[in-house]
Parts: structure tokens; sequence; C-alpha cells
């Protein structure tokens, strides 16, 4: 029997502000599945934008809706106009929190979309964030770049790409 | 052809994979248990440095109404202390609504809610069980028990201890049916 999920690409990093992944997404494949097992000296979301030949994308056409859920509150907009898509995972201090994010049809000609869950656990109170993201271009991606926050701050671990046999 | 890369340094950094190189199978099973009318069910040693990431699938049903919670377990000891933690986004009758809980003493419903009439579907994830971290898990999940519900239940806990295994148990009555460990593979 054949597998239906492949192993990619796993690359592990040290203190850097960004990692740039080329030639990762590909008509092979549709559907991916993306693991980041980070940490970082801040609290912060980790940011994600799509990648073309080596530039990333960087223009203000990425959108989201979330919805937080912080004890008994609950918190959720839709954002447009963006220039990244924010909450692939999460960077902390000193912990490396669960995500269950995938992405579909980057590399095909048509609107990318994604989704993702994760948890957040800025000083020790635990939160639930579900996101899910598209982006208004249907431009051909075959990479990304993921970064920790909008600081200049920097992260370490993983990440791991996946592919839905198709 | 390596399939690992790896990065060190302040500055952005780039990586993609080489022409030539051969993926791997990223999903493994590593064991799964089928039960009969058991109150719980232990895995150990299911959790290693081979992998960060695990999903647990179960299809059972129950004797009553329960949510499956899952405690870790550490060379065949259940850890049972009070510092795990859950929060919640639910789904139900057009509404929604949040909860946390602290100081538990289990990963409450992380592995769905067990009915006796129909399934439901839970796709917990947890990362780091094993590495001396704080492992946490995602777990979307839905269930029927009078009315349809959806959430999103994040877990925590706040002990770095290493867990080889675990147990699920529902909070009441037994439950009949199989559990599933995979591991996400990480490679060479």
């Amino acid at each position: 029997m054949a597998t239906g999920l492949k192993l990619l690409s796993r690359d592990s990093f040290t203190t850097v502000t960004s990692v740039s992944l080329d030639n990762v997404f590909s008509s092979s494949y549709k559907q991916y599945k993306i693991v980041t097992d980070v940490d970082s000296g801040n609290n912060e979301n980790v940011l994600f934008r799509l990648r073309a030949s080596g530039t990333d994308n960087s223009s203000g056409n990425y959108r989201r809706t979330y919805l937080v859920g912080t004890s008994t509150s609950v918190v959720g907009a839709n954002e447009s106009s963006q220039t990244v898509w924010s909450g692939f995972g999460r960077a902390e201090s000193g912990v490396r929190q669960c995500n269950i994010t995938e992405v579909l049809n980057p590399f095909q000609s048509t609107n990318t979309t994604a989704y993702s869950f994760f948890v957040p656990s800025a000083s020790g109170n635990l939160e639930v964030i579900s996101v899910a993201y598209d982006i208004t271009v249907s431009t051909s991606y075959d990479g990304f770049t993921i970064a920790p926050g909008f600081s200049a701050s920097t992260f370490s671990g993983t990440v791991q790409v996946y592919g839905y046999v198709i | 052809m390596p399939i690992v890369g790896s990065f060190a340094g302040a500055s952005a950094r780039a990586y993609g994979l080489g022409a030539g190189v051969k993926e791997i199978d990223g999903l493994e099973l590593i064991t799964s248990q089928s039960f009969t009318s058991v109150s719980s069910v232990t895995f150990d040693n299911c959790f290693s440095n081979t992998y960060v990431q695990y999903k647990i699938v179960v299809n059972a049903s129950g004797t009553t109404t329960a949510g499956i919670g899952l405690q870790f377990r550490t060379s065949g000891t259940t850890y049972t202390t009070a510092s795990y933690q859950m929060q919640s986004l639910k789904f139900e009758n057009g509404g929604v609504a949040a909860q946390r809980l602290t100081g538990l003493t289990n990963w409450q419903n992380s592995l769905g809610v067990v009915v006796s009439s129909r399934g439901f579907i839970c796709g917990l994830e947890i990362m780091n069980p094993f590495q001396t971290m704080f492992a946490s898990g995602v777990s979307p999940q839905q269930y029927f028990d009078g009315i349809q519900q959806l959430e999103n239940r994040a877990f925590g806990i706040t002990v770095t201890n290493s867990f080889d295994g675990f147990v699920a148990a529902p909070s009441g009555g037994n439950m009949t049916g199989n559990i599933y460990v995979y591991g996400f593979s990480k490679g060479s």
C-alpha cells in the first residue's frame, strides 16, 4: 500500500530572523502540511509569506479570518490587504507549541488557501486560535518564508513540509 | 542526497530541496490497539526521539456519552499530577463559547467524546511529548451529544517531563473500538 503523505523537506535552524524554503511546492502535490517546531526569545505568531523563484510575495494581498479563545472570551476578526499570513504556528520563549497547519494549491495557478489551529500560551495562560487564510492573486508559488513576528527577533527550531499524495 | 538542511546565524537564510532529493514516507503508524468494553487503554513506548509531532485517531463507541481524556505515562507509570491545562472554542447552536481549565489531572476530551449510537471525529496532534519540553496539543473535533458540536481544543502541561506513552480513558462507562498512534516522520 502506498503512503499517502510524503516528507518533502526538513530544515533546522538556530537564531535566525527568517527561513525561506524554495522549490518545495510543485505540481506533484496540491495540499501540504507544515509543522513548525520553534521557539523564540519573544512570544509571537509565526509569519508566513508565499515565495516564487526566490522572491517573497510581500504585496498586500493576504487575507485571514481568525477566532481566539482566551479563558471565556472569544475574539475574532477578518483582515484583508495584509502583507503576510500571521499564525502559522507560534514562537514562544522556552515553549514549542503544537500547530496543525495546511496549505492548498500554492503551486497551482489558483488562489492559495490555508488554515491553522495552534496553541499560544503567552504569560502561561493557554489560548486556542483557529485561522483561515487566502490570497487574492492566483500566482504559482514554489516556496515560502517564515519569520517570528513583526519585530526583528530571531527563532530556532525545525520546519517540516509534507505533501499529500494525489 | 540529504533531505535535512540546517541554518545558523542571525541573518535570514534560504534553503531549498536540490534536484533528485527522494521524498520519504511522511506519516508512520507507530502502534494501534483494538479493545472491547474497557474503561481505559494504555500505550507505552509509543513516543520517542524519532518523532516531534504525533496524530492520534480514535474510532470508538461507548456505553454512555463521555469525553475521552489523555494522561501521559513514563516508564509504565501514569502521570496524574494536576498540571494539565485545556482551552476550548466550542461552536454549537449558532454560537461560540470558550473555556479554560487549569490544574487538571488529564487532557479532558482531547481524544473526543464517545457516544453510544454513532461515531465522532477527533484529530488530536501532540508536539514534543518525549522531548524534555512542555508538551502541547491541538484537537479539532466533531461529536453529537444531542446536538451537533464542533470544537477546537488546545492543551498544555506545566512540566517538562519526558513521556513515552499515554492512557486514554472515558470519563464514564466503557468503550469499544480502536486507537491508532501515528508519527510525522522527521527523515534521516
